[in-house]
């Protein structure tokens, strides 16, 4: 059954995007790094509340119901669950137990704000959270999840209603392509407010630089994963802002902050490493402490790498 | 500070390119939007202060980099000269050379150490500011005037000081030239000068440190005190210190020893120095070899070489040259005697010879048969007191009194000529002399006695000697138990007391010098006297010259002793003929050389031998022939124009201990008064610097620029460190 369903995501993935094809899926979904991280999957690692669960009571009819354990029998439990022919072996009573696969609710938040503009072309950081966002739209759809993409900077932007139908990609790209960075990002209230809404447990994938109050970031990140949710965080820098490496005198105009500094970036770049770095070790610590999956996104490399360096990772854990 | 090139100072406006750089700097300016923008806030925040405080040290560095360059540039003098009232204000300067012959020493290129006090003396008064005057003095041990007045014809003083010629004198303490310097210039008016003495720094020039401390610090404000000392490294030195002959009445036509002393002044050892002697400058066959001489050790040597026929001549020692060549040739002037003539002048009036008082005594002078007396080098006459007259007295190198009677006035003048022009006169008292005119006349008038006599007393014996322990007379010296005997060994029953009770200083004619003992009584009377009196010296003895008051005559020692005394007076003449550098003479000539041209010539020893020019004057009735002080070591001709022969040869001889190199240690300049301002030329630090820094100020353009290369340096290192990644 799994390498059936490994076949459908292919023939999906090479219909994703052709070279010719001009169209958004083409310039957001690259057939190889698509091709790849269909073969990898986006499961759940966590226990989710798939929406589909109660629509189909068969175990074999559509999901899968498979074997996990035997347990004793205790007064309360269905008779129907009891394990006959072990009955007959061993005179003992044990239930059965299965495990459910369920789909699952995915929330896809990208952060549309000022800051996410810098970077040129392909290291551009919205676009590389286009990417990205595109990608696992793709992934969560083909496996008939459900998605919900948001954008958001001080407030979180609705886009289309939850879906779970492959056919609303073309949709969902078009938006991503068509959202352009304007305000200044909030991202510690806009992650309370969306633990808040956030009902049923499913997967919450962030891709952000986190160009906010560290405090607030952390504490929207805790809220969120303390809600049930499992966050897959993207935290997506363009190499300057990783390496600092400039020369000469510059003047720094602020994106978000209405400020400019002249300076030498060679005479402070040590310190500017420092504290980027220590920015990026708390955000990364934040995650860590509330089993949240952290990866950093250079945007130099390219998403097929992350992407699948990522899944790569994930599939470890979750065993498949 | 001053400065050479101060139009460069406008270069020090370029201190404002670093700001222009930084101004223009920010306008080139790279934009850019940035999204981490508040963590750059953060960081420029923590740095905000050390990066403000970078850039000021560094547009600091660069601006001081900038104006240190046209300052050196500029060429910035400074000077902390005490004496100068500004760098560029006219001064006087009293310049002192040492010309002590040791200042001839060489340094084996040919360059003395006078060459060396020239070119110093001349960046002295090279560095004099426009309008200075400048006097130039020579000093050994007096001062010797060139341009005694200070004059503002620096030209002429630079001329003066490449012209003047080297001379022998020894040096003796800086202080009395000095003083007489600064007499010489206070008596000419108000003028006061910096006074530069350039030295080689002998310790004699120091020898004196007290008074010349003493004298810097009492003219420290009129005539401040500079001694420049040259770099006088010690050299190899070997140099004829003593020439004499051994005996005290050399004979013409015949052999005789000098004795030859070499003293090796440096700190190298010599093995078989080879020492010749000349004769009127020729040399002679015979010379000496000295096996070795080890530093400071002097060795004597005896050369025999035949004297010529009678009359003055010169000998002279030498050695093979070495970088000081003054020392190596010593000139020895001595009067060959074919006759001696002696006058006993016999006041006892006895017909037996053997009765007279000089019976004994002729017998002493003629120690020979009487047929051989007539070729016998002493020729002695006898002429009773009174018949003593003025004739008598003619070509007498020595008379003798005994027992003189009363003599006519014309008779006493003319034994005052004789003695004054360098005639020998010995007294004996005895039983007939004429008390009253020896106290009078003799003593206190003419003051050619040494001393009044009080007669003894008939009736009392005495039993008197002589004090022979270490008496230092030249003509006693010898007679202290020796070989030659002891006075000690002379009995005297009778002896005139010699008195000088009622003397003062201002009883006697200035030519009546100074009374010295001969010998002595065990007792403390004197026994013999000596006075110096014109240029001739008076002997006065305590009792007779016979056996009438002592038993002298019949001792061993009484004919040699006799000798003796002869040899010392007619030595004492010869002196006149051996002068010491700077010293000058005056002759006596016949009349036929009167108002004659005359000429001092220095016997060719030097490329250059010393010549000067004089007349022959008349002095009273005598007829003189005066010299200058004379400058060099050496012998001299004295010759008349229109007349033949030499008519007289004298010989200058230096100081030996102006041949020592002992210098003053650089610690006891410490011990000069602070007023005194010590510059001691040496190889790391020349002397020309050190004069024009004086003057000038020091250049400061090397400091300046090793400081301008250490603010490049720094520069450098900060800008680097400063753009580093921090």
């Amino acid at each position: 059954m799994k390498k059936r369903h490994h076949h459908q995501q292919d023939k999906r993935a090479a219909s994703a995007a052709s070279p010719a094809d001009d169209s958004v899926e083409a310039r957001l979904l690259d057939s190889r790094t698509v091709g790849k991280a269909a073969l990898l999957g986006l499961t759940a690692r966590k226990i989710v509340e798939g929406s589909m669960a109660g629509l189909n009571k068969s175990p074999l009819s559509g999901f899968a119901i498979e074997f996990r354990q035997h347990r004793e029998y205790t007064p309360g439990d269905e008779l129907k669950h009891v394990d006959w022919k072990l009955y007959g072996k061993t005179d003992r009573f044990y239930i059965k137990q299965y495990e459910q696969e369920t789909n699952f609710d995915c929330s896809l938040l990208l952060d549309a704000s000022e800051s996410m503009a810098y970077g040129k072309g392909s290291q551009n950081k919205l676009e590389y959270g286009r990417v990205l966002a595109s990608v696992f739209s793709y992934l969560v759809l083909s496996e008939r999840n459900r998605l919900t993409l948001q954008f958001f900077d001080r407030e979180v932007e609705d886009t289309l209603p939850p879906t779970s139908n492959p056919g609303s990609l073309h949709n969902l790209c078009e938006l991503l392509v068509a959202r352009e960075p304007t305000r200044q990002t909030a991202i510690g209230d806009i992650l309370r407010k969306l633990a808040d809404r956030l009902r049923t447990r499913g997967i919450c994938i962030i891709i952000s630089d986190f160009f906010d109050d560290t405090d607030a970031v952390v504490k929207g990140l805790r809220r969120l994963s303390f809600q049930g949710q499992e966050v897959i965080v993207f935290h997506v820098m363009h190499p300057d802002e990783l390496e600092f490496p400039f020369d000469g005198t510059v003047e720094f105009d602020g994106f978000e902050v209405a400020d400019i500094q002249t300076l030498q970036p060679r005479r402070i770049r040590e310190s500017y490493l420092k504290t980027i770095t220590a920015f990026r070790k708390d955000i990364q610590k934040a995650c860590e402490q509330n089993d949240i999956t952290y990866t950093l996104v250079d945007t130099s490399k390219s998403p097929e790498e992350i992407i699948s360096g990522f899944l790569t990772t994930r599939m470890h854990y979750t065993g498949r | 500070m001053t400065f050479l090139n101060a139009m460069l100072l406008w270069g020090s406006l370029a201190i404002g390119v670093p700001i222009l750089l930084e101004l223009l700097n920010r306008t080139r300016v790279r934009h850019m939007k940035w999204a981490a923008m508040r963590f750059l806030e953060v960081c420029v925040q923590e740095n905000r202060r050390r990066l403000r405080l970078e850039d000021l040290l560094l547009m600091l560095v660069r601006c001081l980099v900038l104006l240190l360059l046209a300052l050196a540039l500029a060429r910035p003098l400074f000077s902390r000269s005490s004496t100068a009232k500004g760098l560029n204000h006219a001064v006087t300067a009293i310049i002192l050379i040492d010309v002590s012959y040791g200042m001839q020493m060489s340094d084996g290129s040919g360059r003395t150490r006078l060459d060396q006090a020239r070119e110093t003396a001349e960046t002295i008064v090279d560095s004099l500011p426009r309008g200075s005057a400048a006097a130039l003095y020579l000093f050994a041990e007096r001062a010797m005037p060139l341009i005694p007045i200070p004059t503002g014809d620096l030209a002429l003083i630079r001329r003066t000081l490449r012209d003047f010629s080297a001379s022998d004198p020894a040096s003796g303490p800086l202080a009395v030239p000095l003083q007489q310097v600064i007499d010489r210039l206070s008596s000419e008016g108000d003028v006061q000068g910096e006074v530069y003495v350039v030295t080689d720094g002998q310790s004699h020039v120091f020898r004196g440190m007290v008074p010349l401390s003493e004298l810097a610090a009492s003219v420290r404000e009129s005539f401040p005190l500079s001694l420049l000392v040259l770099n006088a490294p010690i050299e190899a030195n070997l140099g004829v210190s003593r020439l004499e002959p051994d005996t005290a009445l050399p004979a013409a036509d015949e052999p005789a020893r000098f004795f030859v002393e070499v003293t090796n002044y440096g700190q190298t050892s010599y093995e078989n120095i080879n020492v010749g002697l000349s004769l009127n400058g020729e040399p002679a066959s015979a010379g000496g070899r000295i096996p070795a001489l080890s530093p400071g050790e002097s060795v004597m040597t005896a050369i025999e070489i035949r004297l010529p026929e009678e009359g003055t001549h010169h000998v002279t020692a030498f050695i093979p040259d070495d970088r000081l060549a003054v020392d190596n040739r010593r000139t020895l002037a001595i009067r060959t005697h074919d006759r001696v003539n002696l006058l006993l002048v016999e006041g006892r009036t006895e017909t037996e010879p053997s009765e007279n008082s000089l019976f004994f005594l002729r017998q002493a002078l003629q120690p020979v048969p009487p047929a051989q007396r007539g070729d016998f080098l002493l020729q002695v006459h006898t002429v009773s007191g009174a018949d003593f007259r003025a004739p008598d007295l003619t070509g007498v190198s020595v008379a003798v009194l005994s027992e003189l009677p009363n003599l006519t006035p014309e008779t006493v003048d003319a034994l005052e000529a004789f003695v004054a022009g360098g005639g020998s006169l010995l007294i004996f008292p005895g039983p007939d002399t004429d008390i009253e005119f020896h106290n009078q006349v003799l003593y206190r008038e003419t003051g050619l006695a040494p001393a009044g006599l009080i007669p003894p007393d008939p009736a009392l014996e005495e039993r008197r000697v002589i004090q022979d322990r270490n008496p230092d007379h030249a003509a006693t010296s010898a007679f202290s138990g020796g070989v030659s005997g002891s006075l000690s060994s002379v009995l005297f029953t009778r002896t005139a007391l010699l008195n000088r009770e009622d003397e003062t200083e201002s009883s006697f004619p200035p030519r009546a010098g100074p009374v010295t003992l001969v010998a002595e009584f065990t007792d403390g009377d004197p026994a013999v006297l000596e006075r110096p009196f014109g240029r001739g010296r008076v002997i006065l003895f305590s009792s007779t010259a016979d056996t009438t008051w002592n038993d002298f005559p019949l001792r061993a020692v009484y004919v040699p002793f006799i000798h003796r005394l002869v040899g010392y007076l007619l030595q004492l003449q010869d002196t006149q003929l051996n002068l010491s550098v700077g010293q000058s003479m005056t002759v006596e000539l016949s009349p036929e050389a009167l108002d004659r041209v005359a000429t001092i010539e220095q016997l060719a020893e030097d490329d250059e031998p010393y010549r000067e020019v004089t007349h022959v004057e008349l002095v009273g009735e005598r007829v003189l022939m005066r010299t200058p002080p004379l400058p060099r070591a050496g012998g001299y001709l004295l010759r008349v124009e229109g007349l033949d022969d030499i008519v007289h040869r004298v010989a200058v001889q230096t100081d030996p201990e102006e041949s020592s190199q002992e210098i003053l240690d650089p610690e006891d300049y410490d011990r000069l008064d602070s007023s005194i301002r010590v510059i001691r030329d040496t190889e790391s630090d020349p002397m020309t610097a050190r004069v024009n820094s004086l003057r000038r100020g020091s250049e400061l353009s090397r400091a300046f620029l090793t400081f301008l290369l250490v603010l490049l340096v720094l520069e450098s290192i900060l800008a680097h460190r400063f753009s580093r990644s921090r």
